[in-house]
């Protein structure tokens, strides 16, 4: 029955909300950009009627299509919204840690900062990732491994 | 390397705001909504009648315009001419090079001929006299 697709879509979702929300905040930087793009892209995958072969990374790569294309054509502020939830974090007094891993965060590459989010917070394999932004596995590793040792190196810097 | 993923992966993100939830709960309700709308849709009785009545018509139309070469088929009839055995009747009947009219040899019918001599007896027949 077709009303299975649009189940199959909410269950994905419903399963996958947080980290898509996180990946569309991360690319646009703003929580109402990111909620227009991801209610886009449901909407847009709705409209299609039939479930892609690879759903996750499919939603993904549309999910960021969808914010480059926001970003171009908005006037909208940049808001520089944070991607971690601060209320939670001061909560356990490590707050002054999480905005300064976002600072730094903020120091990295696109594509290495783009990794990064993908791989912690979207739970993604390298495949996954490579699928994604149209590249092969071993660049996205090292674009991983190369933002992760830049963080690194900076983080104990500051903290010595 | 590993403390500091594993130090990430424990920070709480930013979750998708209420308004949000909100919109993607209208958008999955519309949208199941719309596609059980197409298949579930009630139909009226002279809605499916008039249907039902114009396939049927469509059928027969297209049935003729796909085999126009379909013909009634009707039941010939056979005519059968008795002639006397005289050579000037049978020259006339069956030469072929004489340009005369012969009403029962034209019929559309399939004449055949028999000539019969003084005796009463056939001697020769013909299904294909012209």
């Amino acid at each position: 029955m077709k009303t299975d697709f649009v189940e199959l879509i909410r269950r994905f979702y419903e399963m996958n909300r947080q980290e898509l929300y996180t990946y569309a905040l991360s690319l646009t930087e703003s929580k109402d950009a990111a909620e227009d793009v991801i209610h886009t892209v449901f909407l847009r995958l709705l409209k299609r009627g039939k479930p892609p072969r690879e759903l996750r990374p499919y939603v993904f790569r549309c999910v960021r299509n969808a914010a480059i294309d926001e970003l171009r054509s908005s006037s909208r502020n940049v808001n520089n919204d944070s991607l971690f939830d601060l209320d939670r974090a001061g909560r356990n007094n490590t707050m002054g840690l999480r905005l300064q891993v976002e600072r730094l965060l903020q120091t990295l590459s696109e594509d290495e900062r783009e990794c990064i989010t993908l791989k912690i917070y979207g739970s993604m394999t390298f495949k996954e990732i490579a699928a994604i932004r149209g590249v092969s596995i071993n660049t996205a590793a090292s674009w991983y491994r190369r933002g992760l040792q830049k963080l690194k190196t900076v983080f104990e810097k500051e903290s010595s | 390397m590993k403390d500091l993923e594993r130090f990430m992966d424990d920070m709480p993100l930013t979750p998708p705001t209420d308004k949000m939830e909100l919109r993607m709960n209208d958008l999955f309700l519309e949208a199941s909504e719309r596609r059980e709308g197409l298949f579930r849709r009630p139909v009226a009785f002279w809605q499916c009648a008039v249907a039902s009545v114009l396939s049927a018509l469509a059928g027969l139309l297209g049935g003729y315009v796909l085999s126009p070469g379909r013909t009634v088929k009707t039941e010939t009839v056979k005519m059968i001419y008795v002639i006397h055995n005289d050579p000037s009747v049978t020259r006339n009947v069956f030469d072929t090079q004489a340009s005369r009219p012969i009403p029962f040899l034209t019929a559309p019918t399939e004449p055949e001929v028999q000539i019969i001599e003084l005796g009463g007896n056939s001697v020769n027949t013909s299904n294909d006299p012209v």
